[in-house]
């Protein structure tokens, strides 16, 4: 087996980093060989607060794959995520030149670049150009125009862009580790790729990916993207209100949230009591469950309505044949698909991840769609591009963030 | 007025306190200019590191016949300064003999000129003795008519709450530190070239409230958190006492200063934090001053004119407000008719049913001290007399009876400034603006593990506050 179909995943999320040691198979399905990962330290919201922490907790979970999968690592793909990031849809048009009588790659990249030429901040930079259909000489959704004759080539792309020296400082992170990078991908890109089957994509889906630190979503109409977008809210803020809330440490209340929690209100549970041991720094107590659920609904549903209001922006509701897949460790916080149709009005399911073999505890677990989906892009970009141009299109996406804009 | 002086300013720092302004300030950013020190101290001048120096010359009679015209005429090189600039800011320290005899008149020779003029002047400590104190009220009153705004620090209530606990040293460097941040808060208002200003008009006619006392913080933060952290720090000047003074004020000033990437979400959430903490029906006026590289630390100076009287107004009113700093027989009149079948409002603890053993405690103790302010008042009413009838049929010397009614009119003024003190405090403790504040001080300060992160601000709301806390929900 060559070595170039070995692809590892890397997500810097803000409650845990994770690797993912994965093997590309001929048919797009991956196998993976082994799994890193450690609590995460120093970072907030998706984005690093603490460089040296960060640093630390990726080296610890680079040796933790490395060990499982008995691979020595050299370049990853990494997920990013954070709040800086935005996204819009714009359309290149490339008038073909007269000596020019087929579309080329080279209109391709023309037509793509002109649909670049907007004017970002000034502290942003591109982090993907994904094209959604092309236009020829009027012909409307055109998959794949190389070779046809036209004299006019129109395409529209879901454009991401983010803060240039937030994403840079993951770079760094990694190049201090002496890791080389493959690639940049958003994490509700990654994801969607393992939760959505091609027809899901097609019939139109919401991808929601509900981190610690971070909401990503991702809509996929017609088989292509049509609108993404990150909430700095995730996990981590449930957690928070049952802190301020009920009056209870942090590491108490996460574990609260975890074994008791639920999203939904109900009249059962007016009555009830929870009884929390004594800990170590904790004297025990006993709290109503009524209050537990009333903050966590509280909270996952004023995410559901924000998401639903950015959701809308992009696109119509109406158009979600496949309705919502939920994923992200948040996602298996009990009653959050329930709340979630109600806020919606569409169908939500929590899926399984396609087409993977490997440890089954792993690719059943949600928190790892992120990292796993990094492997299966970086699978289908090896497959879907030459080798020759696969090296130029990683160039081209590390020149933009080290200044070769 | 030649248009190169249109946006010039000149701060002219007097006596001793105000030349050591203006030092702290120019060390501070070496690049300040424009800055004068005049003082009769041949030696502090000496010492300053301020450029221009102006030595009051000796021979200048300082007696009551002094005026400025004559000031004008053995300083011609200040009047020459003054010339180069639209504004004039005059700082010193009140209470002594060099500021407290000149300020007036520098600010008459100003005015003459026709230029903005602006005081920032600091109050003298109460243990600095009554005769300092009565220096600065009269150096005051008149200041107050000569400025076209006057910023005073008032130092006992800078140090109240830190007396017991701070070196000498430290509770005049935090009077300098105040000063320090006004002055260049100051000019950013009144030059502002930002997005959002405050019109010059408006900041003066704020400042020229009568018997106003002025409260101020300035904060300065940098990283993602900088606007939460420079507010956190400018809410914590204990003049500003957490914010609580703001729903008292007349009028609110709030600068947000510093680097160019100052984003619309920061400059919103720190309009909605003044106006959560102020209420929403007080005056608060905004400027934005987003002049320097970004990356660059974030300042926000917030200033709160509380009580007095606007001074249209007060050329209506056949009285003084009973707040003016000069101890007028008029003003105090009213102060003496509690006779003795008069009483001063009682403070009942029965009233404060929900308070803890602590608050108890505190509550009792406030109420012993009033009780036995209201008796000593009334005993001091009826013991104490005007001087013209206590000398009736005997004829004093006229230096005694000077003296002797001098001494009256400080202990009236004393006397009143008690009571107000009691009543503001029984007005503070009543059940509903206790209440009042409780709610605030909980919503400001519930971030939890976000406290140090940058907020999530989406459409001007901090999702990082419970949502529970914001929709105001309960369970019990």
């Amino acid at each position: 087996m060559r070595r170039e179909q070995l692809f590892v995943g890397l997500e810097i999320g803000t409650t845990k980093i994770c690797v993912i040691v994965a093997e590309g198979l001929p048919d797009g399905s991956i196998h993976i060989l082994g799994v890193g990962d450690t609590p995460s330290r120093g970072v907030r919201k998706g984005e690093i607060i603490d460089f040296a922490s960060v640093t630390e907790c990726v080296r610890e979970a680079i040796i933790d794959a490395e060990e499982k999968s008995n691979v020595e690592i050299r370049s990853v793909w990494v997920a990013l995520s954070g709040g800086h990031l935005q996204s819009f849809n714009n359309r290149g048009i490339w008038i073909l030149p007269d000596d020019h009588d087929a579309i080329t790659q080279e209109d391709l990249r023309m037509v793509e670049i002109n649909a670049k030429e907007v004017t970002l901040p000034s502290a942003n930079a591109f982090l993907h150009t994904i094209i959604q259909n092309y236009h020829v000489d009027g012909n409307r959704n055109v998959i794949d125009p190389e070779g046809m004759i036209a004299s006019r080539l129109e395409a529209d792309f879901h454009i991401v862009h983010g803060v240039k020296n937030r994403i840079q400082n993951t770079l760094r992170c990694l190049e201090s580790l002496k890791l080389d990078i493959e690639d940049i991908v958003m994490n509700s890109l990654a994801s969607a790729q393992v939760v959505l089957t091609q027809q899901q994509k097609d019939l139109g889906a919401l991808v929601i990916d509900i981190g610690g630190g971070t909401t990503d979503f991702l809509v996929y109409i017609d088989g292509a993207v049509r609108h993404s977008g990150v909430l700095a809210l995730g996990g981590d803020h449930i957690t928070n209100d049952i802190s301020i809330g009920l009056r209870l440490p942090i590491a108490r209340s996460e574990l609260l949230k975890i074994e008791e929690g639920s999203a939904l209100l109900t009249t059962s549970m007016n009555e009830q009591k929870i009884h929390l041991k004594n800990d170590t720094l904790f004297s025990g107590c006993e709290i109503d469950r009524k209050a537990l659920n009333l903050i966590i609904h509280a909270r996952v549903n004023e995410l559901m309505q924000l998401l639903r209001r950015e959701v809308e922006r992009g696109c119509h509701l109406d158009l979600l044949g496949a309705g919502i897949m939920l994923t992200g460790g948040c996602s298996k916080l009990r009653g959050i698909k329930t709340l979630t149709e109600e806020v919606f009005q569409l169908p939500v399911s929590v899926p399984l991840l396609s087409n993977i073999s490997g440890p089954t505890s792993t690719f059943e677990n949600p928190e790892f769609s992120t990292a796993i989906g990094l492997t299966k892009y970086a699978n289908a970009v090896y497959t879907a591009i030459p080798q020759e141009n696969f090296f130029s299109k990683i160039r081209d996406v590390l020149g933009g963030f080290f200044g070769r804009q | 007025m030649p248009s190169s002086t249109l946006n010039s300013y000149r701060i002219i720092g007097l006596g001793n306190a105000g030349v050591n302004f203006l030092d702290r300030l120019l060390l501070k950013d070496p690049a300040f200019s424009g800055l004068i020190a005049l003082n009769n101290d041949a030696e502090a001048l000496a010492a300053s590191v301020v450029t221009t120096k102006l030595l009051l010359p000796s021979e200048l009679d300082y007696s009551s016949s002094f005026s400025s015209e004559a000031l004008a005429k053995a300083l011609p090189q200040l009047v020459k300064e003054m010339d180069q600039a639209s504004v004039v800011i005059l700082v010193g320290g009140l209470g002594g003999g060099c500021a407290s005899t000149l300020l007036p008149h520098v600010a008459r020779m100003s005015k003459a000129a026709h230029k903005t003029t602006l005081a920032c002047v600091s109050l003298p400590f109460s243990f600095e003795g009554k005769r300092t104190q009565l220096i600065a009220a009269q150096s005051m009153a008149a200041l107050e008519k000569e400025c076209d705004g006057l910023i005073f620090l008032d130092n006992d209530r800078l140090c109240a709450k830190r007396a017991s606990i701070s070196a000498l040293g430290e509770t005049f460097t935090a009077s300098d530190e105040a000063i320090e941040a006004i002055l260049p808060a100051l000019l950013a208002i009144l030059f502002n070239k930002g997005p959002v200003r405050i019109t010059r008009a408006d900041f003066l006619k704020a400042l020229q409230y009568r018997g106003s006392k002025h409260s101020f913080g300035y904060g300065e933060a940098i990283g993602g958190n900088r606007l939460h952290e420079a507010l956190e720090r400018a809410l914590k000047n204990p003049l500003l006492d957490r914010g609580r003074c703001l729903p008292k004020a007349n009028h609110i000033f709030l600068l947000l200063r510093g680097p160019k990437d100052i984003s619309f979400a920061e400059v919103q959430a720190a309009m909605q934090e003044v106006e959560r903490l102020g209420g929403s029906d007080r005056d608060i006026q905004l400027s934005v001053y987003p002049e320097k590289p970004s990356g660059e630390s974030l300042q926000i100076f917030l200033l709160a004119i509380i009580g007095g009287t606007p001074a249209a107004l007060e050329v209506m009113k056949p009285l003084p407000a009973a707040e003016s700093r000069v101890p007028k027989e008029e003003v105090i009149k009213p102060q003496l008719k509690l006779s003795s079948h008069e009483t001063l409002p009682s403070i009942d603890l029965l009233e404060y049913p929900h308070a803890s053993q602590d608050e108890h405690a505190v509550l009792e103790s406030v109420v012993s001290n009033y009780e036995a302010l209201a008796s000593s008042l009334k005993t001091s009413t009826t013991e104490v007399k005007p001087y013209s009838q206590e000398e009736e049929g005997s004829i004093a010397p006229k230096k005694e009876r000077e003296d002797k009614r001098e001494l009256f009119q400080e202990d009236l003024f004393k006397k009143s400034a008690e009571i107000s003190d009691a009543i503001a405090t029984k007005s503070l403790l009543s059940p509903k603006l206790k209440q009042t504040q409780g709610a605030l001080n909980l919503k400001a300060l519930q971030r939890g593990r976000f406290d140090k992160s940058e907020p999530t601000i989406f459409e001007g709301e901090d999702l990082d506050t419970p949502t529970y806390l914001r929709l105001g929900l309960k369970w019990n």
